[in-house]
Formats: structure tokens, sequence, C-alpha cells
């Protein structure tokens, strides 16, 4: 497309080509750039096309949607139940409902976006399910914080201390950061939030997170 | 601890969870799901695009740079950035005349509409504001600016940015809205705007969002550069940073935004609409949410087992979604076996609307329970709505905004089109009925469910006239109809005319089709023609279709199609007719009848005004 329009610049003979062709060359980069940068934010590192493999009972895919999803699912239901062996249970029960659903999933550049409403419908609906005999204790809640398998003293203190004084939604999008290296952009658009509001909540849970950390464990 | 540690011993302390739970579910045999439930519904994407905007700026602000090269004699001394989201940078010669003007984020054709080259600053800022507010770039009530000025000196900075403030301050007072202007100046000599985000940020922008994250060390460049000057400015607010280190404003820029969020409607409020809707039950999350620049409350309410997510606009208080989640088991329990009829869902939803026009019904069955979805237009929105088809419940509401309207006068609401489907189809249960325009003229399409039939109809929204009829049975017809059983041709043409109301049969045709015999039946009646098939066992309809056109058959006087073949009849002495026609040929009405006999095909013409037989063949 380039060469058309420079042979035709060619045939006028005026200063004006150089800059035109300069134009058209910012141009092209321009539309490139876009280009490359929509792919990447499409990207999330799963591969859409993986639903369809694995509807078609493709164990291959399956495995492969679990190596490149497990730590980022692992932890965004572990900032939904915080607790480990509860996250475990959600995130089973997550990619089982995945694989019998997998074929009704329809593209839509955000699969992560569908995998995170999977998790925490499952967690709601477990949520409902346990209110029903028990009532909401968030004493229970604490007490069940125990993550053992860590061993420094130090990541330990600090995850626990974000679930403990962080709300639901801030546990979110801190988590997903910190752990799984998502932009911003990509975890508002998986979490269907608002860029801004991903952000905002971000920055402020963090300084709520660094401020408790300093008065209680004095880091 | 610094953000980073935090962020560095969270990703630590998560990546050593041990997870491997692949082996247990890897061959693990699941139900394949038929639908999707409420756990694996997909939500629909918002649709937002910024991208060809960008793609024109460009495009734009090279050709501004091209053009401007030609007037390269008048030497700038300062530039001045309004950023209101979008930016504009002006650039001015010493005695304040603008020379060049670029817009950043926004059509160029908005400013180069203005005829600015060398006309005073403070003609020309005036002239685009008013641009800007026609296109829709400034609001009624909310507004920030941030003006950025970048001079040869500071004394020349210092004086101009005073003089602007106050130039863009009495434009907004004269039209009684208010405006909070943020004032910087830049200092830094270097060319501040650096690689790509030369398309996306004025100079102005980029210094303010380049002196928050000096403020603060945890800002990323990067995260802010797509934030607008609001959502900035809110950020700000929320992590409680100090501005006034960076810029300058004649108002405390924080109190501002509280008093501007006072304004909407108050929590307490959103919260009385929000469990009116729900009946009762208890708050449990409320939150004041931004979107696109509307304000709205998110209100999660916990009724005994049913959860209700409401989302309220801000500042009207209008329900933008209304969601309720039952558990299932219970769900099942509440529901009868009965389903609503259309009309009961019509005064439901435009009940929850506060009217409008329904544009769509549709039911759909599924294992637990029934819903109708209805879609209902009001001026400004397009509702969608589920219902509860036992009970008549709302599950879910959804609103959109719209800008096209829907010219709707005067046509028949729901209620009488189910009256009407009653009568044209003896109770059938509607399961879709949508609302369509086709030139300009508005129909209903009706999709209706009859034991093992299902009828479609098309009928004119404004009259109701049935334009399409078409009886679909799914039972096998395996039978093979015997011809003896077929029903006569005046039974045949009672049906067919109580059918149109009323008319001439102009032609009645047997078919053979699919082991059944069919009767085609024509029929001009009020400047329609009308074509029916009519099974010709049970004198059901199977099919009706009309079109517009000249009626040259009524008031005629003419014999009925039955007298017609009487007279054929008389000739051949019985048999099966095959074709009956009413044609026109030389001012003459003539019937051309088709019989069969003893493996004999006659062929008899007969005069459709006095009856007399006009030719014989066979």
């Amino acid at each position: 497309m380039l060469i058309v329009f420079e042979k035709r610049c060619n045939k006028i003979k005026h200063m004006n080509v150089i800059l035109i062709r300069g134009a058209m060359q910012m141009i092209f980069y321009f539309i490139l750039n876009s280009f490359i940068r929509e792919q990447k934010e499409n990207s999330n590192n799963i591969d859409e096309a993986l639903f369809k493999k694995i509807a078609d009972g493709d164990t291959k895919a399956f495995e492969k949607l679990y190596y490149s999803s497990e730590r980022t699912m692992y932890a965004y239901v572990l900032s939904l139940v915080r607790d480990h062996d509860k996250a475990l249970d959600i995130l089973q029960e997550t990619y089982l409902k995945i694989k019998s659903a997998a074929h009704l999933y329809k593209p839509m550049g955000k699969p992560l976006a569908w995998m995170f409403t999977v998790a925490k419908n499952i967690y709601r609906s477990n949520l409902r399910r346990e209110s029903k005999y028990t009532r909401y204790d968030s004493k229970e809640i604490e007490n069940s914080l125990d993550f053992s398998y860590i061993t420094d003293r130090v990541d330990k203190i600090v995850l626990e201390s974000a679930l403990k004084i962080l709300s639901q939604e801030e546990r979110e999008i801190v988590i997903l950061h910190a752990v799984t290296g998502l932009k911003h952009r990509e975890i508002a658009k998986s979490l269907s939030v608002p860029l801004s509001t991903a952000l905002s909540k971000y920055y402020r849970a963090l300084k709520k997170l660094k401020k408790y950390l300093k008065e209680k464990g004095g880091f | 601890m610094k953000i980073k540690e935090i962020k560095h011993h969270l990703r630590k302390a998560v990546n050593e969870a041990p997870v491997n739970i692949l082996e247990d579910i890897k061959h693990q045999k699941v139900e394949v799901m038929k639908n999707h439930d409420y756990i694996t519904r997909q939500e629909p994407i918002k649709k937002k695009s910024l991208k060809p905007i960008y793609a024109f700026t460009t495009i734009s602000v090279i050709l501004v740079i091209a053009i401007s090269m030609f007037y390269q004699g008048d030497a700038i001394t300062s530039q001045v950035f309004i950023d209101i989201n979008p930016g504009i940078e002006i650039s001015l010669n010493k005695n304040e005349n603008v020379i060049n003007m670029e817009a950043i984020n926004i059509e160029e054709d908005v400013i180069l509409s203005i005829d600015y080259y060398r006309k005073n600053v403070y003609q020309v800022i005036p002239m685009l504001l008013d641009m800007l507010s026609q296109n829709g770039f400034i609001n009624e009530d909310k507004n920030t600016m941030l003006v950025s000025i970048k001079s040869v000196s500071d004394k020349i900075s210092k004086e101009n940015i005073e003089k602007l403030s106050s130039t863009i301050k009495s434009f907004f007072t004269v039209r009684d809205s208010s405006v909070l202007i943020l004032k910087q100046e830049i200092k830094e000599d270097d060319e501040a705007i650096k690689g790509s985000y030369k398309d996306y940020l004025t100079a102005g922008k980029y210094t303010f969002i380049k002196n928050l994250t000096k403020l603060d060390s945890d800002l990323i460049f990067e995260d802010l550069v797509y934030l607008s000057l609001k959502e900035l400015i809110e950020l700000s607010k929320d992590i409680s940073l100090d501005l006034t280190s960076i810029i300058e404003s004649d108002e405390d820029v924080y109190q501002y935004y509280d008093e501007k969020m006072n304004s909407q409607l108050s929590l307490e409020s959103a919260i009385e609409i929000a469990l009116g809707l729900s009946n009762g039950g208890v708050v449990e999350n409320i939150e004041l949410e931004e979107d696109d620049g509307r304000l709205y409350y998110e209100i999660e309410i916990r009724k005994e087992n049913q959860e209700f997510e409401i989302v309220l606009d801000a500042l009207t208080g209008q329900v933008l979604e209304f969601e309720k989640d039952i558990d299932f088991e219970y769900d099942h329990i509440n529901g009868s076996d009965e389903i609503l009829d259309i009309k009961e869902i019509s005064v439901i939803a435009l009940d929850f609307t506060k009217g409008g026009v329904i544009i769509e019904i549709e039911l759909n069955f599924d294992d637990s329970k029934s819903t109708y979805e209805v879609i209902v237009r009001t001026e400004t929105a397009e509702h969608i709505l589920l219902i509860n088809a036992h009970t008549g419940e709302i599950i879910k509401a959804e609103y959109d905004r719209v800008d096209d309207k829907i010219i709707s006068n005067n046509i028949l609401s729901i209620k009488e089109i189910q009256d009407k489907v009653i009568e044209l189809t003896d109770g059938g249960l509607v399961k879709q009925i949508e609302l369509e325009e086709d030139d300009g003229r508005l129909y209903y399409e009706i999709e209706i469910k009859r034991e093992s039939q299902e009828i479609e109809l098309v009928l004119d929204a404004y009259t109701g006239q049935v334009l399409e009829y078409e009886n679909e049975n799914e039972l096998d017809q395996a039978h093979f109809d015997k011809l003896e059983e077929i029903l006569d041709i005046e039974k045949i043409s009672s049906i067919a005319l109580e059918f149109t109301k009323g008319g001439v049969i102009i032609e009645i045709e047997l078919e053979h089709e699919d082991n059944t015999f069919i009767y085609k039946i024509t029929i001009v009646s009020e400047a329609r023609e009308h074509i029916l098939m009519i099974n010709a066992r049970s004198g059901e309809i199977i099919k009706a279709e009309n079109e517009t056109t000249d009626d040259k058959f009524s008031d005629k006087n003419l014999i009925s199609a039955k007298e017609a073949l009487n007279k054929a009849y008389e000739l051949t002495n019985g048999g099966t007719l095959v074709d009956i026609e009413l044609n026109k040929d030389d001012g003459k009405f003539i019937y051309e009848i088709e019989i069969e006999k003893d493996s004999l095909e006659y062929e008899i013409e007969v005069d459709g005004q006095s009856g007399e037989i006009i030719s014989f063949d066979h």
C-alpha cells in the first residue's frame, strides 16, 4: 500500500512529497503499533481456541489451559476465600465446570474474565449454601488463615495481612497484580471494572497494607 | 516496607502454595452442559472504542504540522495547553496571537472550524470553549480543566496564566456552570513529550502526571496515562496526595470534588430506592462507582434465600440494572406449573419500566424454571427484563441508553394482540412476539405453540391484520390422505373466506404434497390478495400470506366459485376438482375449471357473471 502511494507521490513534482511520505510512514507505524498493542492486550496468556479443543475432549488442551492459568486462578480464588484448602476446592470445581461448559464459551477476547466469573459464581453459591447453616462469622475466617506451607516468615505475614485487612475487591486487584503480573488494564477488563476504579483501589489498598505492616509488624 | 517489596512478598507467598490438582481433574468425566447456567453465563461486552479517534487524531495532527510549516514566519514565544479531556495545544507569538492550535484525543475538525490564525488568544479561547461545549466535551455541572503554560520567561508565564484562567472562568460564569481550574507552569526546557505519548497527552497533562509520580514514587506513569483528568484527581484524593505543591487553583481541589460528589443522590435515598425494588431485605454492600464519567450506586441486598444486585444512576436514581439470584432448590418449589400469558407479562413489564413500547417478548423453557425475556423501549432507553413465567417475578432487569426513537403511535398493545392471537389460533401459547419495522411499517411477528403445532403469525401492528400465517405440524403425517376423505369445495371456501373475512375466491387448486392433499386458495379482498394453504382433509390452515393488489373482482355481481363449479359438474357428471381459477379477459370474467374424472381431464370455462358455459374440452 505504501509503495503505491509513494509512486503516486513521485508524480507530483512538489516539495510536499517528502512531507507526505513522512506522514504516510507515521500513519503506517501508528497503525502497526496499535495493531501490535491490540494483540498484546488480547493475549492474557490464554488462547481462546483452547476452549473449543477442550469441548472436543482434547486432554492436552485442557492441560495447556490448566498450566497457563493455574497460578492466576489460584491467586484469584485465594483472594476470594482467604483459605488455601477452600481455594483448592473451588479451583477444582471451577476447572471441571469449565470443562463441562467449554463448548458453550463464546470468544469475546477475555477468556480470563469468564474463568473468573465461573470461579466467583461457584464461590458465591458455596457461600450461600454454607450461610444457610452457619451465620457469617468473621472470627472463623481469621482463624482459618493458616498458610503453614509458606517458608519465609515475612512472606507469610504479608499475605496474611493482605487477606485480613483488605476488602474483597481490593484483594482481587492487589493479589492479581502482584502475583500474576497482569497489567492493570487486563485486570480491570477481566474483573469488568473501569480502569480508574481498579487503579484507585489498587493504590489505596497497597497504602493501607503498607501502613498496617508498619504499625503492626514494624516492617 | 516499600510497595514493591510488599508485592514481591505477596508473589512469593502465593507462588509457594501447593496447588497441583490437575491429576485429580484431568480424566474426571464431566456432564456436558446443554446451556449456560448462572455459574457459567458470559457477560456481554460493553462496546467501547476510542481507537479510531486516536488514529484520526494522529492523521489530523500530522496534517496540522504539515500546514503549519508553511507559516513558519511566526516565532513562538509561549505555548498554552488546555486539558479538559480532550487536550488543546495553542502556540502564541510574542503579541499573544495564536499561531497554531492542535487537538489531542478529539477530532481535529472541532477546532479547525475556528478561525484562529493570528487572532488574540483571549478572543480565541472563548470560541474554542464554545466549540467544545457544542460538541459535548464540557458538561453542565462538572468540569475540571487543567491550564498549563510554557513560556520563554517565568514572568510572562505568571502573567498569562492568571489572565487565561480568568478568561476561562468568566466563560463558565456567564453560562451558569462551574469549573475547577487547575493552573500549572511548565518550566522544564526539555521537550516534555517523548515517544508514544505524543498522541495521547498534551505537554500539560504529561507534566501533571509526571509530577504526580514524583509526589508518590509508588505511582507508575504508564498506569496513569489513560486516566482522565477527573480520574487523576480522584485517585490523588483517594490516596491523599498533596496537590498544592504541583498545581495551583483558586479553590480547594478536594473540597470542590467533595461538594460535587454530594450533589447526587444520597446513600440513604439510594438504599431506599433499592429496598423498594427488592421489597425489603438487608443491604449487604453498597458502592459508588464511576464508568464513562457517569456515577452509579451498586447495591447488594439479601432477603431470605434471595440475593439482589441493583445498579442505580447516582444522579437520577434511575434503575440501570436489577438482578435477582435465587437459590435453586427454593426456586423450584415456588413455581407453579401454570405459565402466565403475555398479557399479564406485558402489564408487569410496563409497570416496572413505567411505560414504553414492548418490542419483544420471548418465552424460554428451562429445566428448573421458565422465563419470559421482555424488551421494552422507552424514549431514552431499552430495558431488557427477565421475568419468571410462573410467578411473574422480575428476576433481572438491564438498561441501555439508546438514541434512536421508535415511532410507535397508535399501534396495538400486547393485550389486543393476545386477544387476536387467541381468536386466530384457538388459544395457543405465545412463545415469542417481536415488534419489527420494515419500510417504515411496524408489524408483530408472533410464534405460537399449540399442542404439536407451531404457528408463525405476522400481524400489522396498527390494524392487527394478518399478513402472514404459517402452521407447522410437528407430527409426522405418515398417512396417505385418501381422495374420498377430502373436504369439498363448499366447506373449503367457507373456511377460507372466514379467515380472510370475506372477499372473492379467484383460484382454488388441489395439490398433493408430502402425502397430504392441500387446497391452495387465492382470495381477493379489500385490495389485498391472500394465498391460503389449507389441509384438504382437516380444513386446517397451514399457511396464509397476503399482499396488496388491484382489486378488479369486487362488486361485479360474480357468481361464486361453488356455483361455477356446479355448472361444470352438470356437464361432467361429477369428478374431482383439480383447479378453478377466475380470470378477467377482455373485460369478461371467466372461471377456468379443471376436473378429473375416470382418468379423463376436463377443461371448462364458465362466464363469471352469467354462469353460462363458454367452452368445454376433454
